[in-house]
């Protein structure tokens, strides 16, 4: 119990490091936090709840299987948001390869998933739903290099410099990107904007 | 309201919009899951490049690559049944023909040509 405590209060970047000397403890500690976090913005992304699971457990399988390529020179989250990018984008691709990708899926998808309440009456939650919907869709309608950026900051909070380490991209094209992709969807959202 | 804090406004309201989007959480039992696949040893997922997969890749991109190139040299090799090919090939003959010319000898004046002209001015 102690030695999970202690555990619990470590930084990303000491569980990563506990994990690699073989406790597994320090393995679910890293899901428990990043689960979530990941979900939203692979989900973001792919907007497919099934996809975006199995991409999940790709992403920790690959944390599992290939936790000594982690060097503590960067950031645990730069780390393990590069792998869930990387293998978001592979799925983009196959998905438009196959032409199967519909941006429609989040409104048809069965499968319940978990979605946070925010305490809205059902008239506003009505006209809170479809403004999601119209904002969801803007953000699907963005090139990849747009949205990705776009979501990282202004849906996950990540910071530039960390943001230009995950897309291994200069600091400048990543402000570039942001804004570019804030401006198309100012655009697009226009009438939300008033 | 000035140009630039219309853009502020407008870039407030927006992330205001992206933050308040849905969060899509983990679904329940996903942890679970992962872990009793850990402890299967069952690792591998479609994401995984098998080395099959791999070579079938390797093995497209050349085939393609090889009709790419058969293509471009099908058009590009001289070929002897083209004419401007057989222009080509004739020019050497041409200059051999003009070499030995059988008509070269008319070219100039036979020497009893300028005889025959100095005869008949002295004959004036």
């Amino acid at each position: 119990m102690m030695e999970e405590t202690k555990l619990s209060e470590m930084t990303d970047e000491q569980l990563i490091k506990a994990f690699q000397n073989g406790e597994m403890k320090a393995y679910r500690l890293l899901v428990g936090r990043y689960k979530d976090p990941l979900m939203n913005y692979i989900f973001n992304f792919v907007n497919d709840v099934q996809v975006s699971e199995d991409i999940l457990q790709e992403t920790f399988l690959r944390l599992y299987k290939n936790k000594h390529y982690y060097k503590e020179v960067a950031k645990f989250s730069t780390w393990i948001y590069t792998i869930a990018g990387n293998l978001a984008r592979t799925e983009l691709r196959k998905k438009k390869r196959h032409r199967l990708f519909s941006i429609h899926n989040y409104m048809n998808e069965d499968k319940d998933f978990e979605i946070v309440d925010d305490g809205l009456n059902p008239e506003q939650q009505t006209s809170s739903d479809m403004i999601q919907a119209e904002v969801k869709d803007a953000i699907q309608k963005l090139p990849d290099s747009f949205k990705e950026a776009v979501l990282l900051r202004d849906v996950q909070g990540l910071d530039y410099e960390e943001i230009s380490e995950i897309l291994k991209t200069p600091l400048g094209t990543v402000k570039s990107r942001i804004n570019r992709g804030r401006a198309r969807l100012a655009k697009m959202l226009k009438h939300l904007m008033e | 309201m000035k140009e630039s804090d219309n853009m502020n406004y407008q870039e407030n309201k927006l992330r205001k919009h992206l933050n308040n989007l849905p969060k899509v959480n983990a679904p329940d039992g996903f942890e679970e899951k992962l872990y009793a696949r850990i402890e299967r040893g069952d690792l591998e997922t479609e994401y995984t490049e098998s080395s099959s997969n791999l070579w079938i890749a390797i093995a497209s991109s050349a085939a393609g690559l090889a009709i790419a190139f058969y293509s471009f040299g099908f058009f590009s090799t001289p070929s002897p049944t083209l004419p401007q090919n057989s222009l080509v090939d004739e020019t050497p003959v041409i200059e051999k023909q003009l070499e030995d010319d059988p008509t070269d000898s008319l070219k100039t004046a036979p020497k009893s040509f300028d005889k025959g002209v100095i005869f008949v001015k002295d004959k004036k």
